[in-house]
């Protein structure tokens, strides 16, 4: 930072010129600060449903938790994605995060809305799904499945609690679908309020090497 | 009357005033303070206060009976206010007699946050885990539940780690 120095013939110059030096001073260090601040805490976004889910019906993928097209609470996000835009099922959140590597997980409390089949299993994934025009799309067409995170949980006849987590390399116009498929035929499934899903964005794609 | 910045709140005299050496030190100080503030959030992102705890002492669990994971090596109490990720893992040392189903669950201040179901069809004791996300305040403590069914009693040993995503100022 250089300043320059009001001089003995000139101190009416004084305030003048530690009002410049404050103001200066405020500038570089609030840039120095907001980008310490944006290192130390990377964008996070926490999504959270608030209605029970219902009729999850056996032997198909369906989708899943707090998503763009269903009610959910966004309960933490520090990035410039409007918190009534869902993370999941949806084209907004990563054009404006960006490409790069992510942690993304899901948990939930899972329920039989009837009878619950003891052994009977569900898979649940997170599914990332890239653009492609000639793909028919297993989930919306023109984007094909390109990664996931995935666990499988057998039912023991009380319900299922499920949590998974894992790191994706996302580009900007990806997008993420968490899934369930079951075999618990005797009834559907229902997702207890409280589901919730998370990204956190681990860094950008391309980073200047520091040794 | 002498004024301040916008955001810091960096002091200067306004034109006019009688300048005093007051007027550079106050300057000088609240901006050296300031510094002394951002060095402190580069100390704090350099030694983020994430932890792991191995295994810790040894629980004794009663089928179906579902029980508050409490060695205090099981537990965490947060440091910090922020974005939390917690993995906590159980594993089993003495087996119970028999064994169809366990569940893991998360707590923050006694509030389950997220858990794990498993299938032990057939008496296995797999290891079981758990992750998922929990936004805290400082001093909210982080614990375990657990629940199996089956019969006879089961030793266990609780493993936990958390990474501070974000901090909430």
């Amino acid at each position: 930072m250089a300043l320059s120095c009001p001089t003995e013939e000139n101190f009416a110059a004084v305030a003048k010129q530690l009002h410049k030096t404050a103001v200066e001073a405020e500038e570089r260090i609030y840039e120095l600060e907001y980008q310490l601040r944006a290192a130390a805490n990377r964008p996070t976004i926490i999504q959270e449903s608030d209605t029970l889910e219902t009729g999850l019906f056996s032997g198909t993928v369906q989708l899943m938790g707090p998503r763009f097209g269903v009610s959910f609470l966004t309960t933490f996000n520090n990035t410039l994605v409007p918190s009534d835009e869902g993370v999941a099922n949806n084209s907004a959140p990563f054009p404006i995060l960006g490409e790069g590597a992510y942690e993304v997980g899901f948990t939930a409390t899972i329920v039989a809305s009837g009878a619950a089949d003891v052994n009977s299993y569900r898979i649940i994934q997170i599914q990332q799904h890239t653009p492609d025009p000639s793909s028919a799309g297993t989930i919306i067409a023109g984007f094909r499945l390109v990664d996931a995170i995935a666990t499988t949980v057998f039912e023991s006849g009380n319900g299922i609690d499920v949590s998974i987590a894992g790191h994706l390399r996302i580009k900007a116009n990806d997008r993420i679908f968490v899934t369930i498929y079951h075999t618990n035929t005797s009834s559907t499934l229902n997702v207890s309020i409280g589901a919730r899903v998370w990204i956190h964005k681990v860094s950008d794609a391309t980073l200047t090497a520091v040794l | 009357m002498p004024d301040a910045t916008p955001i810091y709140g960096f002091p200067y005299p306004c034109p006019g005033e009688t300048i005093s050496p007051s007027a550079f030190s106050s300057l000088a100080l609240a901006i050296d303070a300031k510094l002394l503030d951002v060095n402190n959030d580069l100390t704090f992102a350099l030694n983020r206060p994430n932890f792991d705890n191995d295994f810790s002492s040894t629980q004794v669990i009663t089928a179906g009976v579902d029980t508050v994971l409490t060695t205090t090596d099981s537990t965490y109490t947060i440091s910090v206010a922020g974005v939390w990720v917690f993995w906590m893992a159980l594993s089993v040392t003495v087996n119970p007699a028999t064994i169809t189903s366990q569940r893991l669950r998360v707590r923050q201040n006694g509030t389950v946050r997220f858990g794990y179901t498993q299938d032990n069809e057939g008496n296995n004791t797999l290891q079981n885990y758990a992750v998922g996300p929990i936004i805290a305040a400082a001093g909210d403590v982080i614990t375990g539940q657990f629940l199996y069914t089956g019969t006879g009693t089961m030793t266990v040993q609780t493993q936990i780690s958390g990474k501070l995503l974000c901090r909430i100022p």
